[in-house]
């Protein structure tokens, strides 16, 4: 079913799997990279499992366990070694993919309220001079994308590639809107002087 | 974009140490120390009403009092534990044995009134005063619990706010009935139980907004 669920049958106690990514995550409070690496890659297939069950397979389900994954990092501390890890884990994931549940439903409202709006808004979509009008350099707007600090990126893939609001980038970054809104505003303008060839890339500020 | 793989050794490769929080409970008591002293000072900067000790000499108002002051402590408490990750929502019933006493004692301290007083009791006035010094003393203390549990935006903002607001709410009530005198016990629980039913209403319908503006502690 899940890479945790092997990890939690290995031995008889419910909790053995718990045990073992509680004190990976105590390792990794005290700043331990590798249990870090090992406890958030052993837990992916446990939270894809979870959004699975939540959200069905869809385009967005890889995005809601990266999602989770941020959440977890930017609230490590609030986890207490000397609890199990597992229902720490869980309430988090759920909180997350209950907020990409509303996000969904609310795409949807706004794609009726569109077509209920008539077919004019979609007509200029098939116009094939305004579809050559749009076409860009996807790779090089990845590879800038890619050189971006992690913080900027973040900003540029919640903000602007998903859409998301401010308040709900700030949640599922775990960054404050204000943090957010600066990210994204030197994301945006390293991206245009790397794309254009201006001088300089990626801000060093994260 | 990214892959999860890519994302997890990013993580992994940036990851600093970090401090685990104190236990719930000792943040609460913190909270509540901090809580008690900034109502202490409101409630000397206007003097403590002279009537207290007879009013504290009956068993309703005493038991109204206490009530406030225990729902507003086992709120708190309530607040720490539900802003984590993992811990029961069931938490959020632990103020209503605080919240039946207040509610109850005031209940009594009507009809008591209206033994008193007769029809009399009933008469209700505006006190605008109480819902002004409820929402202003809940500001501060408000303002160090968001900062205390601002992690809670992404565990259960709505829950914490909810019973965040109660303990602020409820708190704040306690003082002002230190300092100033309401005629009846209806006006009390009007005023000062609409004030409190605003407090957590509020804090309610904005803790998404609220915890997104403040944004959870890094290390």
């Amino acid at each position: 079913m899940t890479a945790g669920a092997p990890v939690a049958r290995a031995a008889s106690p419910a909790s053995a799997g718990d045990d073992a990514w509680g004190l990976l995550m105590a390792r990794a409070q005290a700043g331990d990279r590798q249990a870090y690496g090992q406890l958030l890659s052993e837990a992916a297939p446990y939270l894809r499992a979870l959004a699975l069950r939540y959200l069905g397979s869809g385009p967005d389900l890889e995005d809601a366990v990266q999602e989770i994954l941020l959440s977890v990092h930017a609230i490590r501390h609030t986890y207490e070694p000397s609890r199990p890890f597992r229902p720490w884990l869980a309430t988090i994931a759920s909180r997350r993919l209950i907020d990409v549940l509303r996000r969904r439903s609310r795409h949807v409202r706004h794609e009726v309220e569109e077509s209920a709006a008539g077919p004019e808004a979609a007509g200029d979509e098939l116009d094939p001079s305004v579809i050559a009008g749009r076409v860009v350099d996807i790779r090089s707007v990845r590879q800038a994308v890619a050189a971006l600090p992690v913080r900027q990126r973040e900003a540029v893939r919640l903000l602007r590639l998903q859409e998301l609001s401010l308040e709900e980038a700030a949640t599922a970054s775990g960054q404050s809107t204000g943090a957010l809104k600066v990210a994204c505003h030197r994301a945006l303008k390293s991206l245009r002087e790397m794309l254009t060839g201006g001088k300089g890339g990626a801000s060093a500020h994260d | 974009m990214r892959t999860t793989e890519q994302l997890i050794d990013q993580l992994a490769a940036t990851v600093v140490p970090v401090v685990p929080l104190k236990p719930a409970l000792l943040r609460a008591v913190g909270w509540l120390a901090l809580s008690a002293a900034i109502v202490a000072g409101i409630v000397l900067s206007h003097g403590v009403r002279p009537d207290l000790a007879a009013q504290f000499a009956r068993p309703v108002m005493a038991a109204e009092w206490l009530g406030a002051v225990l729902t507003g402590v086992l709120a708190a408490v309530a607040t720490f534990q539900v802003s984590l990750p993992g811990r029961s929502r069931r938490w959020l019933l632990l103020p209503l044995p605080g919240l039946t006493l207040w509610l109850g004692a005031l209940c009594l301290g009507c009809l008591a009134d209206w033994f008193r007083h007769g029809p009399a009791a009933w008469a209700v006035g505006p006190s605008w005063s109480c819902v002004q010094a409820i929402l202003t003393t809940s500001l501060p203390l408000g303002i160090a619990l968001l900062v205390m549990v601002r992690h809670a935006g992404l565990v259960r903002p709505g829950a914490t706010a909810l019973v965040g607001g109660l303990a602020v709410a409820a708190l704040s009530a306690a003082g002002l009935s230190l300092y100033h005198h309401v005629d009846t016990a209806l006006m009390v629980l009007i005023w000062h139980g609409g004030a409190v039913a605003l407090v957590v209403c509020a804090a309610w319908g904005v803790s998404e907004r609220l915890f997104a503006w403040i944004g959870p502690a890094r290390a």
